[in-house]
C-alpha cells in the first residue's frame, strides 16, 4: 500500500512541483514542501477513493501544505511573497514562454491563496467545480464565489504587471 | 451566474498557453532524485523521517530534516545521555516505558467542541470519522511494540504518529487562536487515546500553554513542574521559557 503511494507520488511529481510553484511555494522551499506533501499522502493514502481522479486529491493536499508553509514562512521571513522563477535554469528554453509563466506566477501571487487555489484547479487543471469544492472542503457556492473573485483579481493583477512592464519583469 | 465572470482576453490567452505547457515544470533530475530518496527513506523508517513537532512560531507543524541534519549527532548524543541518566536515576520503572501518568486535575473548561479543521489551516485533515470523539471508545490505545524490521509494526507506527498529529493539530491551532478551552479539550482527547503516545511530550508542553492561557496559573505551574520533572532534558523546555511573560 505504501509502495503504491510512493509510485503515485513519483508519477505525479511534475504535477506537484507545478502546483506548488503556482501556489506560491518558493523554489528554495520546493523540496521540503514536496516531502511534507508525501508524508501527508502516506498518512492519508487509505482514505483516497480510487474511483476518483488522483490529481484533485493531490492538489487538496498540496494546497493545505502550501498554506501551512506560507504562514510559517511569512512569519519567519517578512516579505518575499513572490519569488521570480529560478534564473539558473528555466523550465523551457523559449524566452517568451518563460516570460509568460513569470507573468502568470507574478499575477497569481497577488491573489489570496484560497482563491488562487480555486482558479488554478479550474482554469489550469480543468477540474470541475463540484470536485474542487469537495477537495477543498468548501461549499459549492463558496467555490464559485472564489472563482469569480479570483478571475477579477487575476485580470487586475495582470493589467498592473503589464503596465509595470519591464520594471517588474 | 456565479463563477461565470469572463476573463479578459489577455488572461485567457495566458492561461491557455500555460495549460498547453502543462508539462513544462520538469525540475531537474537531481531535485527529483533527492525528493524520491527522501520519500523512500521515510517509508523505511519506523518513525516517518522528517516529521517533527515544531512548537515555536507556527506551532505544531511538520518539519523536514534537511536543516536539522547538521546538529543531529549532538542531539543523538544528548538523547543517549538523557536516557542513561534517567535510567540510572530510576525514573523508569521496571519496564522501559514511560510511567503511567496521574490523571489531570479537572480544568475549568467548557464541554469539548468537536475538533474542526479549517480549510487550509491544518496540515493533516481531521481524523477519520471512525476516530471522532463521540464514536470512539474511551479505551487508551497501547503504544505498539517496536520490532525492528517488522513492516506491519512500522506501518502501525507511522499511522499512529499521523493519527496523533491529527489529534494534536486542532489543539495547536486553537492555541494560536487563543481558544484555550478548545485546546485543552483536544489535548484531553489525545491523552485518552494515547496516554503514552509518541507525542506525549509535545501534548504536555501544549497543555502548559493552554492552562496558562486560560488563567489557571497554579495548574499551569504544576503542569510545567511535572513536565520538567518528566522530561528534564526536553528541547521543549526552552520553548516554554521562550514564551517569556506569557508562560511559566
Amino acid at each position: 500500500m505504501a509502495h503504491e503511494c510512493l509510485h503515485a507520488y513519483q508519477r505525479e511529481l511534475d504535477y506537484l512541483i507545478g502546483s506548488l510553484r503556482r501556489l506560491g511555494v518558493r523554489f528554495a522551499d520546493t523540496e521540503d514542501v514536496l516531502h511534507e506533501v508525501f508524508l501527508v499522502m502516506l498518512a492519508r493514502w487509505d482514505d483516497y477513493d480510487r474511483a476518483r481522479p488522483l490529481r484533485p486529491w493531490l492538489f487538496g493536499i498540496a494546497f493545505r501544505v502550501a498554506s501551512t508553509q506560507r504562514r510559517r514562512t511569512t512569519r519567519e521571513v517578512l516579505g518575499g511573497d513572490h519569488e521570480a522563477e529560478d534564473q539558473r535554469r528555466g523550465p523551457d528554453d523559449d524566452m517568451a514562454a518563460k516570460e509568460d509563466r513569470a507573468l502568470l506566477l507574478g499575477a497569481l501571487a497577488q491573489l489570496p491563496i484560497e482563491r488562487r487555489a480555486v482558479l488554478i484547479m479550474h482554469e489550469l487543471d480543468e477540474i470541475p467545480m463540484r470536485e474542487i469544492a469537495q477537495q477543498l472542503s468548501i461549499p459549492l457556492f463558496t467555490a464559485y464565489s472564489r472563482l469569480r473573485k479570483a478571475r477579477h483579481e487575476l485580470d487586475v493583477a495582470l493589467a498592473r504587471l503589464y503596465k509595470g512592464g519591464a520594471r517588474a519583469w | 451566474m456565479l463563477g461565470r465572470r469572463p476573463l479578459s482576453d489577455r488572461a485567457r490567452a495566458l492561461l491557455e498557453r500555460e495549460r498547453e505547457r502543462a508539462h513544462g515544470w520538469e525540475a531537474d533530475e537531481a531535485i527529483k532524485s533527492r525528493v524520491m530518496r527522501r520519500a523512500r527513506s521515510a517509508l523505511e523508517r519506523d518513525r516517518p523521517s522528517g516529521v517533527g513537532l515544531r512548537l515555536v512560531g507556527s506551532g505544531l507543524a511538520t518539519v523536514t530534516p534537511r536543516r536539522w541534519l547538521r546538529p543531529l549527532p549532538l542531539v543523538a548524543a544528548a538523547l543517549a545521555a538523557a536516557g542513561l541518566a534517567a535510567a540510572s536515576a530510576g525514573l523508569y520503572s521496571s519496564s522501559s516505558r514511560e510511567p503511567e501518568e496521574k490523571p489531570w486535575p479537572p480544568a475549568n473548561v467548557a464541554p469539548p467542541p468537536r475538533p474542526r479543521v479549517a480549510v487550509g489551516g491544518a496540515l493533516l485533515p481531521a481524523a477519520p470519522a471512525s476516530q471522532a470523539p463521540a464514536e470512539r471508545a474511551p479505551e487508551p490505545r497501547p503504544a505498539p511494540a517496536t520490532t525492528a524490521g517488522n513492516d506491519s509494526t512500522r506501518s502501525l507506527n507511522v499511522k499512529q504518529y499521523a493519527t496523533e498529529l491529527a489529534l494534536l493539530e486542532p489543539a495547536r491551532s486553537s492555541l494560536s487562536r487563543g481558544d484555550y478551552s478548545a485546546a485543552l479539550s483536544a489535548l484531553g482527547q489525545h491523552r485518552r487515546e494515547f496516554p503514552n503516545g509518541q507525542l506525549s511530550q509535545e501534548r504536555e508542553a501544549l497543555r502548559v500553554r493552554a492552562l496558562w492561557g486560560l488563567g489557571q496559573k497554579p495548574a499551569a505551574l504544576a503542569a510545567a513542574r511535572a513536565f520538567r520533572k518528566r522530561y528534564p532534558r526536553s528541547a521543549l523546555l526552552s520553548w516554554l521559557k521562550d514564551q517569556g511573560d506569557q508562560a511559566p
